[in-house]
């Protein structure tokens, strides 16, 4: 994923037609829509609908978009309003909703939309910085995630890596991984970034 | 705010991270890409009819209790025109406003379609309407009119 251009960029040079600055926006944001909707309990065709629907409607408005850092912020508030209507019109579908109304409201109560923003900026942060990792701290890492977390037999056996050697690894790999470019532009430009994108 | 000194806090949120993008489906990400290329359609219109009203989206949270055959009821309206348009399930009834023969698509972004011959007074009716993500384009006379996209 190109982290160099800025959305600004990428947006204007959409609008001059450009599609690999379109597929960038999308592989830029749409971690952001998909966990979005999943938050909202849908999944499979719901959330593929949904998803459509908001880039159709960001295709529709690109040129009506006067700030183009407002396109985060628009993404998620288009996201949320489709999955909501969806809610709305299962609910003449289904005789019991599985999401009972409160919970619905519970949901909006608890999300912030400005803290999903960050969330999300943080997210793509940590995987660019992820990716500047050499291949073996990268791995380690990856396999550290897994869930269940494997055994240290278990990775040792997979990644080659004596066993003693995978604690002092895995703490140089995060120490590595607080110093990358990624993590460092975003610690140096913190919230602001995020607040213009409103 | 970030605190990303705590090596469990950082290993957290990277998990987190990395299980936001692998959630992404590629059905998604090829929806995503390909919607862009009805930016090139939509600059062959001469105008877009923007959502008036639709009974399906309200400003309450509250879902409504309604039946499964009560229709969803859409606007639409540009400057010379306004389509008002009742969904029940794949079937819909229209009617253009003002009254005039026209010819009326319902086109899926999917690439499927159903059109239908408009007579003078309006009204039109259309089965087998696709559904998902669809708009209504209306042909009238030389010009060109396309709703915005809306999902049913």
């Amino acid at each position: 994923m190109d982290q160099t251009c800025s959305v600004a960029e990428l947006v204007r040079a959409a609008r001059n037609g450009d599609q690999r600055s379109w597929n960038d926006l999308v592989d830029r944001f749409l971690p952001l829509v998909t966990r979005l909707t999943a938050r909202f309990r849908l999944y499979g065709a719901d959330a593929e609908d949904v998803n459509q629907t908001v880039w159709l409607r960001l295709v529709e408005h690109l040129d009506a978009i006067r700030e183009p850092n407002a396109v985060p912020g628009w993404i998620a508030t288009t996201t949320r309003h489709e999955c909501l209507a969806v809610i709305r019109r299962r609910g003449k579908a289904t005789p019991v909703d599985p999401l009972g109304d409160s919970s619905i409201d519970r949901l909006l109560e608890e999300e912030d939309p400005c803290e999903e923003l960050l969330r999300d900026e943080r997210h793509r942060a940590l995987r660019a910085g992820l990716a500047e990792l050499p291949e073996d701290r990268r791995a380690l890492l990856l396999v550290l995630l897994e869930d269940p977390p494997p055994s240290y037999a278990e990775i040792s056996r997979r990644l080659g890596m004596p066993v003693g050697s995978i604690g002092p690894t895995r703490a140089r790999a995060l120490d590595h991984l607080r110093s990358t470019e990624a993590l460092n532009a975003l610690l140096a430009a913190p919230a602001g970034a995020a607040e213009q994108r409103r | 705010m970030t605190s990303w000194t705590d090596d469990e806090a950082l290993t957290r949120e990277l998990r987190e991270a990395v299980a936001a993008e692998r959630a992404v489906t590629e059905r998604s990400r090829e929806a995503a890409y390909a919607a862009f290329s009805w930016r090139t359609v939509d600059e062959e219109l001469d105008e877009l009819l923007s959502l008036a009203h639709d009974s399906s989206v309200g400003d309450e949270v509250v879902v409504r209790s309604v039946t499964d055959t009560e229709p969803r009821l859409l606007s639409f309206e540009g400057g010379e025109l306004a389509l008002e348009l009742e969904v029940v399930g794949d079937d819909l009834v229209g009617l253009v406003v003002p009254g005039r023969a026209c010819r009326v698509t319902v086109r899926s972004a999917g690439g499927r379609s159903v059109s239908v011959d408009v007579a003078d007074s309006g009204f039109f009716s259309v089965s087998g309407v696709p559904t998902g993500n669809v708009r209504f384009e209306v042909a009238v006379g030389s010009s060109q009119l396309a709703t915005g996209w809306v999902l049913i």
